[in-house]
């Protein structure tokens, strides 16, 4: 996936930017609207974060204009007020969705996974590890004629390791990809869904490897 | 709904006041001048018919043979007596000697002329006589003698036509004065009318108008119509700064919060070291911790605000609770968590109410049940009507079970005893009842068997 960040502030843009990189997607920083405008002129985006108050000009006029272009990208605003009416403004000019900041980056990954499944035909995301192929976008796990469906934990459970194989994550790390920090969560629940993952996997030339005290991969058999 | 403090006298009452004085106080003068020359025209009839019998007497002395002889003229006496049952009373003198008539009648410090007789008013027997004296002087052989003629008639026939009168007139006086009082008051609230209007025209007004006021009012309203118009013009120019600067000032906090989140969040997939792992997760917990406290205690000022001035429009339940299902779906999804919606109305239910005071009860609402959720369970809306009543329930099963009073839940800052490892404020329970007073409405908790909580939100159709 492909994803433009509009964001004025640098601070804010790079964690964004390294989080998209950390997943495997290419981005672009713009910090102003005419930068963002330059590199829409050259490259097509599967993902468009906007912010609402940029240092050239209002995000919404920048939308208005791209709807009115017929410019159909997908689009989520990331704006710092929470008032339903701004929300509802935002969704009548043409966003597909919208996040208040601060958010939590499953939250981004859930709305920018929810928009793309709505756009879906313009970007069938997969990912494969030996014979075994992820669609996050269906949520759906296919190996051997089979298709497994997935809930949403399982399914990032599962992206977190598709994105890096043979790497090993401590239970911590996959727990905090996995829960909110603001819920309160032993560090056991990470193995229900381990177990669960491993029953789906079965059959095929991928599996999940506990290697005790260190954590968990993903290695081919 | 704010109220005006009103001064004491307003300006209608004001005016009435001045009128309603002048107009009294005219009523009195004219009261009492008209009082005193009726008085006056009823002496003078009496002083008239006194004067005439004084002279009809005096006219019938005549000198005989060098002696006085007196005819008593009864056809005057009869005109004085016809007039109610007044007495009368006369007596003559000659040269200070008692003729005839009543002697202990007092005779007159002065007399007058046949043309112009001394009246008096005399206590006579307990009685109060107007009295004409006039004096002649005749010549009986060849001495001259002043002969006196004082004649005096009870005013009994006169103080009762006085009271009649006095009783007319002040009938006429109280039926003027409350006829000016009348046109008074009427051309008070003529006068103030434009003010009126002008104060509806402007009242009518929803409270995001604020446009120039452009109503057709009297030249003496001018000035007021200017500083009025100058005033929204000021006050639109300083709610446009407000805005700004709120949209500035959560731009300004929100996103340095956002970067300390998004900074944590990356910098715990790096850490491996179980202490640094802690210390970032309590940034980022506090941080989220003060980002909901800030979007909830905003939340609070708005419905505060918005119980004060709401803005009413026509709204569709069954919409509004969709949208909101929308907005929650990709937080929900992250816990695996579904949310449901079931109606038993067939069609739209549209209330008049204010929507944004009923979204912000369904956002938290919705918030908190997704907050104390256990994970992979579902979150079921139901949304009933009767003809009187609407009910959207929100039930939920959370990851802890602990019976609280609902009085206290809805406390603000106060949160369960289930709530302490999750991040939140104490208030979104309390915005929700607020919503619902604010909206003429309820907020019901219950407990269900089964470990359900069921949160109901009910709302009257009328």
């Amino acid at each position: 996936m492909k994803v433009l960040i509009i964001e004025d502030s640098r601070d804010f843009a790079q964690p964004l930017k390294n989080f998209f990189s950390l997943d495997g997607h290419t981005n672009d920083h713009a910090c102003t609207l005419g930068e963002a405008r330059e590199f829409m002129d050259v490259s097509h985006y599967d993902m468009i974060l906007l912010d609402i108050m940029l240092p050239d000009g209002d995000g919404r006029r920048f939308l208005n204009e791209m709807r009115s272009r017929n410019d159909d990208s997908p689009v989520i605003v990331m704006t710092a007020r929470s008032e339903v009416s701004d929300r509802i403004d935002l969704l009548d000019i043409g966003a597909d969705d919208y996040i208040v900041k601060p958010f939590e980056f499953a939250e981004l990954e859930a709305r920018c996974r929810a928009v793309l499944r709505r756009h879906k035909g313009q970007s069938q995301l997969q990912l494969a590890f030996g014979q075994v192929v992820l669609h996050p976008l269906l949520a759906t796990l296919e190996h051997g004629g089979t298709t497994h469906s997935l809930r949403n934990r399982e399914l990032r459970l599962l992206e977190v390791f598709f994105n890096s194989p043979e790497i090993y994550f401590t239970k911590e790390q996959l727990t905090d990809r996995l829960f909110s920090i603001s819920e309160s969560v032993t560090e056991n629940a990470i193995e229900v869904y381990i177990g669960r993952l491993r029953k789906k996997l079965a059959g095929s030339n991928a599996r999940i490897e506990t290697v005790r005290g260190i954590g968990y991969r993903l290695v081919a058999t | 709904m704010i109220q005006t403090s009103t001064v004491q006298l307003s300006l209608r009452n004001r005016l009435l006041v001045i009128l309603a004085f002048l107009v009294a106080i005219f009523s009195l003068v004219l009261f009492i001048s008209m009082r005193t020359l009726t008085g006056q025209a009823v002496s003078a009839a009496q002083d008239g018919l006194l004067k005439a019998a004084a002279v009809s007497i005096l006219e019938k002395v005549r000198i005989s043979d060098g002696a006085l002889f007196f005819d008593l003229p009864y056809d005057t006496f009869t005109i004085l007596g016809s007039i109610g049952e007044d007495r009368i009373f006369y007596r003559i003198d000659a040269n200070s000697a008692f003729l005839t008539g009543y002697e202990d009648l007092p005779i007159s410090d002065s007399y007058g002329d046949e043309r112009t007789p001394a009246f008096a008013s005399i206590d006579y027997q307990g009685e109060i006589l107007r009295v004409a004296a006039i004096e002649k002087p005749v010549l009986v052989e060849g001495q001259s003698i002043r002969i006196r003629v004082l004649i005096g008639q009870t005013s009994n026939f006169q103080v009762q036509l006085l009271s009649q009168l006095t009783e007319n007139l002040l009938i006429i006086v109280v039926s003027f004065c409350l006829f000016a009082g009348l046109l008074a008051a009427l051309t008070v609230n003529s006068m103030l009318n434009p003010i009126r209007r002008l104060a509806d025209a402007v009242g009518r007004r929803g409270p995001n108008d604020l446009r120039r006021v452009d109503h057709p009012t009297p030249q003496e309203l001018a000035p007021l119509m200017t500083a009025l118009n100058d005033f929204i013009s000021r006050l639109s120019g300083a709610l446009k700064q407000t805005e700004i600067f709120i949209a500035e000032a959560a731009h300004h906090i929100r996103t340095p919060l956002a970067t300390v989140k998004s900074e944590g969040e990356l910098a715990l997939r790096k850490v491996r070291k179980p202490e640094n792992r802690a210390h970032l997760r309590n940034i980022v917990r506090s941080v989220e911790q003060a980002n909901r406290s800030a979007t909830q205690l905003l939340d609070h000022a708005m419905v505060l605000y918005r119980m004060e001035q709401p803005e009413r429009r026509m709204v569709g339940l069954l919409q509004c609770v969709n949208d909101m299902v929308f907005n929650f779906a990709p937080s929900a999804e992250l816990r695996d968590i579904e949310i449901t919606v079931d109606s038993d109305i067939s069609q739209e239910l549209e209330l008049y109410l204010d929507q944004t005071l009923l979204e912000t009860a369904l956002r938290n609402l919705l918030d908190n049940a997704l907050k104390y959720s256990a994970a992979e369970t579902t979150i079921s809306i139901s949304l009933n009507a009767s003809p009187d009543s609407c009910r959207i329930s929100v039930r939920n099963r959370p990851a802890t079970m602990i019976e609280i009073d609902p009085d206290l839940m809805t406390t603000r800052f106060s949160r369960g005893a289930n709530a302490t490892d999750v991040v939140g404020s104490g208030l979104g329970l309390a915005i929700v009842r607020e919503v619902m007073m604010a909206l003429g409405g309820a907020l019901e908790i219950e407990f269900e068997k089964g470990g359900h909580l069921c949160a109901s939100l009910s709302l009257s159709r009328r």
